[in-house]
């Protein structure tokens, strides 16, 4: 009797204890796409639909971040589906053949991945009707070499045939500004810090890469913005039927040197009462050999197709 | 020279035509010896004149056959004295009359054991006049030690006067005419350890004896006498107690061994989840008493809900059941409750670190027919030792967390005969509490959850053999199923159901060779779904109030079922049946007829074949088929069944059971990606009937029967289990489809109470589908993986040796056992499954349990 449960807390416990010493996501070690924003995110009806949407990509290589590089754009309609939305696994790839076109196929440096996708025809007088039926979503597709094979990532252009009364299309959400240690932090400013110089009580041990433990200084890092900007919307809720939701901006935090205590953070939430709910203020940790400079790259999601960054430097003296 | 009928036999003796009564409202009690054969007339062989003359004794053992007359019909030596001993016991055997036994109140067919003790004549007694006229002065009752069970037909003798007696069925003796002085006293019997002790005999007094017989096999595993159940399906598998507590790797939990049975996948982990033939866990029904249960272990995957010390025996059908059960598309768990000991009180303590529990039986009366009642419960003190433990770990800066889990089960049974009557009643039930609180911390902000969930049963039970000889039987059960949690103020909830279940049943021998029974099967359960959750606020405005969901979504069954067993001769047994099942489900009736077929064909005394052919629906589940969170528009969900094979005989407690099947499974609930027209309005179907899929294997299962020292079996699955893929456009294996599965478990008793067993695994790894690389979704900012064809590839073959021993101390009065129960004993890796970075680059496996010694101990009396 007592063994069962011997046998259930020792699994419970081998279980969390397993330690996979994985590449960590908000560390950026080489060429990756962290994001692509379109916009507008969402294509409305009811409205006149424009010829096409803007699609760029945040693509980082923390080796040669001016690369130029060999890109590829495919876009698909993909028909709609109940169990749709952002935020499951499922694949979302254009599929290969009949249905996907290639929009372009070019040269691009690595800081200007971006193209003017047009709209499919069909999908005009969808919007056109204004119709409440479910509507098709349109898929961009975004593919870019590298030294390991090419990167594939997708992007849904949200589209609804009739939008409930008095709800906006949505919009790409957007920063006010960022601080770091409680002091603006602004875009083409790089911070310059003092390497390991900081109160004893901001320092944290890191693992260096022979293993060691070094104690670093830990910078918090704050984004800031206009709460009256967050949208709201209908969507299938908690009851299992239409609900009003409003959004909430989710972060990822990324840097080529350093680590991030947490790579990901989310707008606070009053009705949410889970531990991570603490607001999305991010603590950036210095690396643990000293460099020259590092770069950090947060982007903000507004959980249903919305999406923008910002970019900022340090230099240590 | 005596004769010695034991209580106990190597197993149950599978005679022809006896039914069983049906006692539980149509589901197949175990049949019960209520009378056992009484030696009406001994007959004493002739003693071989050699040994006699150098007063050699001697004991020859024998299985013997007693018909429903009572007249001997066969008897086997199994313990042979040399020829002449044999021979002589033999012949005297064989004239020997009983009394019929009866089981179940009918007079049927019994084998026993039965041991023929040569004992040279002592001295010549003294003049029997003198003998009669004196009183009582020596008595006693001879007892086993430990369990202080009486043992009936001791020999008790006293060498120094000549004078022996025999012990009745309580244990009790008494001599007359006892020389007062010191005695010396000898007990004998066959299965016991020889007793000897002195004692002093006063002039004028009555001495009083008690004396308790150590067994020989310490112990040893006890099985009883029972009359025939009937074999009319063709996987019935029926594991008994002592095989339920013992099995090395299951830690003494019954519901667990039943994944050692062929036909059964292996679960990940600790979980207890019953696979049977590929199926879903939802697929097969699990019941106690004949009423289901909707959960099977605390918290998930911990201990059972049923005391172990509860449950007499356990049925698994595997598939192609018989029309008596139904709503389940894969197979059946009956798991029997133990009768309390109607003649003294019994009980058994079981503690330990974790948790503690009882067991007690005990007749109301010891001088009336006030029936016997058993009660078992346990509870967990894990909320205490817990919130140290996380104390202890804690970290400096971290949010401290108080973790209450708690969990308890309750059991009661009593049962009462008055005249033809039986009347019964099982309340039974369980509870997981859950309770976490978490203070704040730099990186946390507090946060508490509160769940409980549990299940509470009451099920009345009444059967009676009328004069015109039907047997009849009715069981109606209430119960209750409460389900709540509470996260933080504001996320609160609960699903509760009321739940009724009535059997009843109705069996007759038509004519020789012809048998009908049918009955009714009704089952209901009433949810309450209840949901409160906050609402978004816009700015500037009031918090609207939380939303609170309610709903109420009924789920009934009505059956009704009539099934035969045709005889039409010896060799030949047929069972057609046919269920016809009314669901009341959310979206209004779904009929479902079921008919069901099987036959067996005994082509000599050790070789039997057999096949079954049958239908079967299942309703979709609560959560699928409910308003608002699934399709009510749901079907049932259907398999047809098949199964055939052979059953042989090896030796008397040896049997190959080898069978083959092929199921077919359709309209099973799938999710869906469709929208449809409800009220007016496109909104996500969820879910529909679109599913199918198909299994198909072979089964072995090579199994020893409980015995006094020893119990084993072999088995073996090879199988497939498939399902179609809308999205691959094929069949691909479900994900718990093992090809090939192997489990070998054995356990032996030593002498001087030792009891080693093991337990091999060998199975093929879990179905997996190979994954290239990863596709960044800058909707999530995760990635998804690029997948191969699903389920092409297979995780690592599992193979794993558990090892249990288990030490006993009898003393006069109880009985205290230690075991240590090793998990794993040469700590294979046994990877369960792949863990991948978060682009799909790296992976790692996720290892298996490791290496994992338990210990417990259990004191009984």
């Amino acid at each position: 009797m007592p063994a069962r449960l011997i046998l259930t807390l020792t699994a419970l416990l081998a279980l969390t204890a397993c330690s996979y010493d994985f590449e960590r996501s908000s560390e950026i070690l080489d060429r990756r796409i962290l994001a692509i924003q379109v916009d507008p995110p969402e294509l409305a009806g009811g409205a006149p639909a424009p010829d096409s949407v803007q699609a760029r990509a945040l693509v980082v290589d923390p080796s040669d971040p001016l690369a130029v590089t060999e890109v590829r754009w495919w876009s698909c309609l993909r028909p709609p589906r109940a169990a749709d939305g952002v935020g499951t696994a499922e694949n979302t790839r254009c599929p290969e053949g009949e249905g996907t076109t290639l929009l372009a196929s070019s040269s691009a440096a690595l800081d200007a991945v971006s193209l003017n996708v047009p709209l499919p025809p069909e999908l005009a007088g969808f919007l056109a009707t204004g119709s409440d039926l479910p509507s098709p979503q349109i898929h961009v597709q975004l593919e870019i070499d590298s030294e390991r094979g090419p990167l594939v990532s997708v992007k849904q252009v949200t589209v609804t045939g009739k939008l409930p009364e008095g709800q906006e299309p949505n919009r790409n959400p957007a920063l006010q500004k960022l601080t770091l240690d409680g002091a603006d932090w602004l875009p083409d400013a790089p911070r310059t810090l003092k390497y390991g110089e900081c109160p004893d009580e901001k320092k944290k041990e890191v693992e260096a890469e022979d293993g060691s433990l070094v104690r670093v200084c830990e910078h918090d890092i704050e984004p800031l913005f206009d709460e009256a900007e967050s949208q709201f919307y209908e969507a299938r809720g908690f009851s299992g039927e239409k609900e009003l939701e409003r959004e909430r901006l989710r972060f990822a935090w990324f840097t080529d040197a350093g680590s991030f205590r947490r790579g990901t953070t989310l707008q606070f939430d009053e009705r949410d009462p889970s531990p991570d709910n603490v607001g999305p203020k991010a603590f950036w940790r210095e690396p643990p050999t000293r460099t020259e400079r590092a770069t950090l790259w947060v982007v903000f999601r507004d959980g249903r197709g919305g999406t923008a960054w910002e970019r900022r430097e340090v230099l240590f003296e | 020279m005596a004769g010695v009928l034991l209580a106990a036999s190597a197993g149950a003796y599978e005679g022809a035509g006896i039914q069983r009564q049906v006692t539980d409202g149509g589901v197949p009690p175990p049949p019960q010896l209520t009378k056992a054969p009484e030696l009406l007339e001994f007959v004493e062989a002739a003693y071989p004149p050699e040994a006699l003359a150098r007063g050699e004794g001697a004991e020859v053992a024998f299985f013997i056959d007693i018909d429903e007359t009572g007249k001997v019909a066969q008897a086997e030596v199994t313990r042979s004295a040399g020829p002449e001993f044999d021979a002589a016991a033999h012949e005297a055997v064989l004239k020997l009359r009983f009394s019929p036994a009866e089981v179940d109140g009918q007079p049927a067919p019994v084998r026993i054991e039965y041991v023929y003790h040569f004992v040279p004549k002592p001295p010549p007694e003294p003049e029997p006049t003198a003998v009669v006229e004196k009183p009582v002065n020596f008595k006693g009752r001879v007892v086993q030690r430990g369990t202080r069970d009486p043992i009936a037909n001791a020999s008790v003798y006293l060498p120094e006067q000549g004078l022996a007696t025999e012990t009745d069925a309580d244990g009790r003796f008494e001599l007359r005419g006892v020389t007062p002085g010191r005695l010396k006293v000898e007990i004998s019997e066959p299965k016991h350890k020889k007793f000897y002790t002195v004692e002093e005999l006063k002039e004028g007094e009555v001495t009083e004896l008690t004396a308790y017989l150590w067994q020989k096999v310490e112990g040893g595993f006890e099985t009883v006498v029972t009359g025939a159940r009937e074999k009319k399906e063709v996987a019935r598998r029926t594991l008994q107690k002592q095989e339920l507590q013992s099995v090395p790797g299951t830690f003494g939990d019954p519901l667990r061994v039943l994944q050692n049975m062929p036909g059964m996948a292996r679960a990940p982990y600790i979980s207890g989840a019953l696979l049977v033939r590929g199926s879903q866990p939802q697929d097969t029904q699990v019941m106690i008493d004949g009423v289901p249960i909707p959960l099977l272990y605390h918290f998930a995957g911990g201990p059972s809900v049923v005391n172990a010390s509860f449950i007499d025996r356990i049925d698994f059908y595997p598939g192609a059941y018989g029309a008596k059960y139904g709503r389940a598309l894969a197979g059946i768990v009956d798991v029997g409750t133990r009768p309390p000991e109607p003649k003294r009180l019994h009980g058994l303590v079981d503690i330990d670190l974790l948790d503690s529990g009882f067991y007690l039986e005990a007749p109301l009366s010891s001088e009336k027919n006030y029936g016997a009642v058993a009660v078992a419960a346990r509870r967990s003190y894990i909320d205490v030792l817990l919130p140290p433990i996380l104390e202890a770990f804690r970290e400096p800066g971290a949010a401290s967390t108080v973790a209450s889990p708690y969990y308890w089960d309750y059991q009661a049974r009593y049962d009462l005969t008055l005249g033809k009557d039986r009347l019964g009643l099982v309340v039974f039930g369980s509870s997981d509490l859950l309770e976490i609180s978490q203070s704040g911390s730099e990186e946390t902000q507090p946060f508490s959850l509160d769940t409980s969930q549990g299940f509470h049963r009451l099920r009345m039970s009444w059967s009676r053999p009328t004069d015109s000889g039907w047997k009849l039987s009715l069981a109606p059960t209430l119960g209750f199923t409460p389900f709540r949690f509470r996260i933080g103020d504001l996320f609160k909830g609960s699903i509760t159901s009321q739940d009724v279940n009535l059997r009843g049943a109705a069996e007759k021998e038509l004519w020789k060779g012809l048998t009908f029974e049918t009955g009714i099967d009704l089952n209901a359960a009433f949810y309450k779904v209840q949901f409160e959750f906050p609402q978004v606020a816009r700015p500037g405005e009031e918090p609207p109030p939380p939303q609170v969901i309610k709903q109420y979504v009924d789920v009934a069954s009505y059956a009704a079922y009539a099934e035969t067993v045709w005889s039409p001769f010896e060799q030949l047994k047929i069972v057609p049946g046919i269920r016809f099942e009314a669901y009341d489900l959310p979206g209004g009736w779904r009929p479902s007829l079921e008919p069901r077929i099987a036959a067996r064909y005994a082509l000599n005394d050790w070789l039997t074949t057999k096949a079954a052919f049958g239908v079967y629906r299942q309703a979709p589940q609560p959560a699928e088929v409910a308003p608002r969170f699934g399709n009510p528009e749901l079907g049932l969900l259907r398999s047809r069944q098949t199964a055939g094979g052979i059953e042989w005989k090896l030796t008397d407690s040896l049997l190959l059971d080898l069978q083959g099947f092929y199921n077919w499974r359709d309209r099973l609930v799938v999710s869906s990606q469709d929208f449809v027209e409800r009220e007016g309005e496109q909104v996500p179907e969820l879910y529909d009937n679109d599913g199918r899929g198909r299994a198909y294997g072979i089964e072995l299962l090579l199994k020893h029967d409980l015995t006094e020292r020893f119990y084993g079996w072999v088995a073996y699955t090879l199988s497939r289990s498939v399902q179609f893929d809308d999205d691959a456009k094929a069949y691909v294996p479900v994900e718990f489809d093992q090809s090939h599965i192997l489990t070998l478990v054995g356990s032996y008793k030593f002498d001087g109470g030792w009891e080693l067993g093991m337990r091999f695994r060998l199975t093929t790894g879990r179905p997996e589908t190979p994954i290239s690389g990863g596709t960044f979704n800058s909707d999530t900012g995760g990635y998804f993986p690029v997948e191969g064809a699903p389920g092409s590839a297979r995780g690592a073959t599992f193979h794993q040796l558990d090892f249990r021993a288990e030490k006993l101390w009898t003393f006069e009065r109880w009985k205290l056992s230690v075991y240590a129960d090793l998990q794993n004993v040469y700590n294979a890796a046994n990877p369960e499954a792949t863990l991948w970075d978060y682009r799909y680059r790296e992976n790692a496996p996720l290892r298996g349990l490791p290496f994992i010694p338990t210990f417990g101990v259990k004191g009984e009396f």
